[in-house]
């Protein structure tokens, strides 16, 4: 009788929580069509309210977060730009890139590229020459050397073909006439399908690794300055750009240390904003 | 009616000195120097004035003292000179005055006099005053006499209401007025900061919220007895990471604010600041220490406050509002008005927002932008305010609007949130900005993008959402380090236990032709013969079989290929004592014998060699026999 009343409990307990789980979704959705007809409408203001109230709460979308990149950009295209628009529709196009499908990945390119350069001409206009992306350090440069998904492939075939290969050269069950045929084939493939494992299984770790433990930002604040420690500024630093991005090393107080133009310098924390990036 | 009697004695004073000059000198010598108080009877620890009124003709009035008796604090609160040029029946003359004024607390009762100074020409004058100091509440209302009938002529009347507002020192000024004084315990402190005068400061919370108001107060603290001062030098607080705000409407005067029992003395406690600090960031952030320099007589002394640390928090994340810009910390409201409600395309209303209340009132609001609705950057002005201890007032953003595009357009509503401290929560004052009718103005291109716009080339916007959950990558997916590790694992695992398992079998087949396994299997097959036959025959083949697989065992000699002649020395040669080698021979050939003479063969001959070979064996076998 107990037992049964405890399954009944359990029961009607999971019902809740999925209800709550596909109301709380519906009610995202619901939001998210709000901010885009805001955004149709011109209401950009409306619109970035809606988008960042979604983020606020936690929900992660790369459609939503490329529609509240656009909507910062309708913003600044419609002369109500506010500081920081920039940056922040920066944001949005890299969590979009980070989160999205190839298609979206490649859309929020093309943003970046638009909003980034427009960054790059006001900082030209000040004498500011330093660049608005910076170019990736060579240990993360050689672990993006492929892309994640060529990469996981090449070490599943080639861990297959590997094993096969293993097999196939060491079976004796074999007449001895195909026996020698079959040794040939199998150490030209040891020796294509080895290395290929090794380098891609290698790979493909390293970069797991680095997605789980990375932390990134988006500058979000035109004039931010690099300092020390202490939060004072390093001379002969340009500021940080708006809109760049940048990965976390450490966090004090209100200050994190980002890595800029090769020097660890640390910045306030509300000049960036954290990216979502995909983790498994 | 005070004005009139002034007037009347004023011509009266002018008539007489016109009438009769020397009339006028004798006045005027008279009266060159007189001190009045504003009572005759004054309490304990409740300020009263000391006024010193000097003229002359031979000289200025210039340098006034007044040395304070023990027990009573003067602070000199300015002069007044003057210098008035009169025309007498062709006879001119200039007569020069000075007033000075001295603001008295006593702290011990009894009967004082004051005797205020001033140098006329190198001669110092003085003039006497008397008041009788009553403990508190003891003293009759002071009367409020005019009794100075010119006035006018002399500087500022003492006991006009603002006399007690007059500025002091440059940058400083000294606040008296007529206090319900008492000991009040919030000011009382263990032990004096300093001798005779210090620099007390406090705030009132320690923990704040990110644009929370912390009331930072500084006190001078005078002991009673101390006499005259003057402060100097005064160096304010650093605050660098809050903003700072006064909390007095006459910041810079100092206003006695009660009396302190300071380690047992009574002490006199004057404020000096009270200022409303909003954080601009989160930490642990400073407060440095107020510091001045109090002159008291010829010693000038310096004194610090305390210094504080305020710990700033960022506001609570729960029900904070999407737009809530940090630092917005306070209770306020906000109006909008718009102004005129109807524009030909092209042209501007005017929208005024006006946030008022306490607290941090943000410095910046986002307007509602939409398309073809163009915010010029607003005008801002500010009537910040106090209210009791609380700042705030009014910022108004004058804004001017101007539309792209013809038609009904809804400007929407402003919202401003914020974090209530009152409350503790967060609110969203809100104001609606209502419908503007936008008419043509003939040139109808609604919307055009131009050509050098840089956003021109980002894709549209996304009608619907994407999800996560399908857009894994294969390297996150858990299984995948599996996939790819255990394929060639497992094929290397397979080789080796088929590798394994062979040699396993080949060890094992090895090992059963070896001579130890054959000399034990003989041994066997002859103790079951032993055990069970009656062919004595079968039994002597048997030991015939041991023996020779036991000397091959032990010296890898086999017997039957040598000839027995050989077999001594041989066998002797491979390390068996002699005497075993012929007990060896002679038991095979016993054996020869019985087994091919079968009619000689006895079974208990055969059982009894085997016994005997057996044991032979066995001792062979381990290497125990010689």
């Amino acid at each position: 009788m107990k037992r049964a009343r405890d399954l009944g409990v359990a029961v009607l307990l999971a019902l809740a929580m999925l209800f709550a789980t596909r109301t709380a979704r519906a009610d995202f959705a619901e939001d998210f069509q709000r901010a885009n007809a805001a955004l149709v409408a011109g209401k950009t203001g409306e619109a970035i309210a809606a988008y960042e109230s979604l983020a606020d709460r936690g929900f992660v979308d790369p459609n939503a977060s490329y529609n509240r990149g656009l909507a910062y950009i309708e913003r600044v295209r419609i002369g109500g730009e506010e500081p920081g628009d920039l940056g922040r529709a920066a944001h949005g196009f890299e969590e979009a890139r980070e989160l999205g499908s190839s298609d979206l990945a490649d859309d929020s390119e093309v943003a970046l590229t638009a909003v980034r350069g427009e960054i790059a001409r006001r900082r030209a206009r000040s004498g500011l020459r330093s660049p608005v992306s910076e170019r990736p350090a060579l240990g993360d440069a050689i672990v993006h050397l492929l892309p994640v998904r060529v990469c996981a492939l090449f070490a599943l075939i080639s861990s297959l073909l590997f094993s096969a290969a293993l097999v196939g050269r060491l079976s004796s069950r074999v007449k001895e006439a195909a026996r020698h045929r079959l040794r040939a084939a199998s150490t030209a493939v040891l020796l294509v399908a080895g290395p290929l494992l090794l380098v891609s299984a290698l790979f493909s770790i390293l970069t797991l690794r680095d997605r789980r433990e990375r932390e990134e930002f988006v500058i979000v604040a035109a004039n931010s300055y690099p300092g020390d420690a202490r939060g004072v500024a390093i001379p002969g630093l340009d500021p940080l750009p708006e809109g760049g991005r940048v990965r976390r090393f450490a966090v004090q107080a209100s200050l994190v240390e980002v890595e800029w133009q090769g020097k660890r310098v640390w910045v306030p924390r509300n000049a960036l904003r954290p990216l979502s990036l995909r983790k498994s | 009616m005070s004005s009139i009697l002034r007037a009347a004695c004023t011509s009266l004073a002018v008539t007489l000195t016109a009438l009769s000059p020397f009339a006028f000198e004798r006045v005027a010598l008279a009266q060159e120097v007189q001190a009045v108080a504003d009572r005759k009877v004054a309490e304990v620890g409740v300020p009263f004035v000391v006024q010193l009124s000097a003229q002359s003709e031979n000289g200025v009035p210039e340098n006034p003292k007044l040395t304070a008796p023990k027990g009573v604090v003067a602070q000199f609160q300015g002069g007044s000179p003057s210098r008035m040029f009169m025309n007498i029946n062709g006879v001119q003359s200039v007569r020069n005055s000075l007033t000075a004024t001295w603001a008295i607390v006593a702290s011990v009762q009894g009967s004082f006099t004051f005797s205020p100074s001033v140098t006329i020409g190198g001669r110092t004058v003085a003039s006497n005053v008397s008041v009788k100091v009553v403990p508190l509440g003891k003293a009759p209302q002071p009367q409020r006499q005019r009794r100075d009938p010119f006035g006018g002529l002399f500087g500022q009347d003492p006991f006009d209401d603002d006399f007690f507002n007059q500025p002091a020192f440059p940058g400083f000024q000294f606040e008296m007025r007529q206090p319900q004084v008492q000991t009040d315990p919030a000011f009382a402190l263990p032990a004096p900061r300093g001798d005779r005068a210090f620099l007390h400061s406090t705030i009132d919370r320690k923990t704040a919220i990110v644009g929370e108001q912390v009331t930072l107060t500084s006190y001078i603290y005078l002991r009673a007895d101390a006499g005259s001062f003057a402060a100097e030098d005064v160096h304010e607080a650093r605050t660098p990471d809050f903003i700072a705000r006064s909390l007095r409407d006459d910041n810079g005067t100092m206003k006695i604010v009660g009396q302190a029992n300071v380690g047992g003395e009574l002490w006199n406690v004057l404020l000096i600041r009270k200022v409303a600090l909003f954080s601009l960031k989160t930490g642990d952030l400073k407060i440095d220490p107020m510091s001045l320099s109090v002159r008291m007589g010829q010693s000038l002394v310096v004194r610090e406050g305390e210094a504080f640390n305020v710990r700033v928090t960022p506001p609570p994340e729960n029900g904070k509002p999407p737009s809530y810009a940090q630092g917005d910390v306070g209770d306020w409201t906000i109006t909008a008005s718009v102004d005129p409600r109807e524009v030909k395309r092209g042209g501007a209303v005017n929208v005024v927002f006006d946030l008022e209340g306490t607290g941090n009132l943000p410095a910046s609001i986002v307007p509602p932008s939409q398309e073809g609705v163009e915010w010029l950057p607003p005008t801002i002005t500010e009537k910040l305010t106090h209210t009791g201890d609380r700042s705030g007032g009014k910022r108004s953003f004058n804004y001017v609007v101007r539309f792209k595009k013809s038609g009904d357009v809804d400007l929407g509503k402003l919202e401003v949130p914020y974090y209530s401290p009152s409350k503790r929560r967060y609110e969203v004052s809100s104001a609606e900005l209502g419908i503007i009718k936008v008419t043509p103005n003939g040139d109808e291109s609604q919307k055009v993008i131009a050509a050098d716009d840089p956003y021109r080339s980002i894709p549209p916007l996304k009608a619907s959402l994407a999800g996560l959950g399908s857009q894994l990558l294969i390297a996150d997916r858990p299984w995948f380090l599996y996939a790819v590790g255990l394929p060639p694992i497992g094929a290397l695992l397979a080789i080796a236990l088929t590798r394994a398992s062979r040699k396993l079998a080949s060890a094992r087949a090895l090992r059963k032709e070896s001579p130890a396994m054959k000399l034990r299997r003989a041994i066997a097959e002859g103790d079951a013969l032993y055990a069970s036959t009656t062919d004595a025959a079968l039994l002597e083949r048997s030991v015939q079989l041991v023996l020779e697989l036991a000397i091959a065992l032990r010296t890898s000699i086999l017997l039957r290929s040598i000839p027995r002649s050989e077999a001594k020395e041989r066998l002797a040669k491979a390390g068996i004592d002699e005497t075993i080698v012929a007990r060896l021979l002679a038991m095979a050939d016993a054996s020869d014998e019985a087994r091919f003479a079968p009619e000689a063969a006895t079974l208990d001959e055969a059982k009894r060699r085997w016994k005997e070979v057996n044991d032979l064996a066995r001792k062979i076998a381990k290497g125990s026999a010689p």
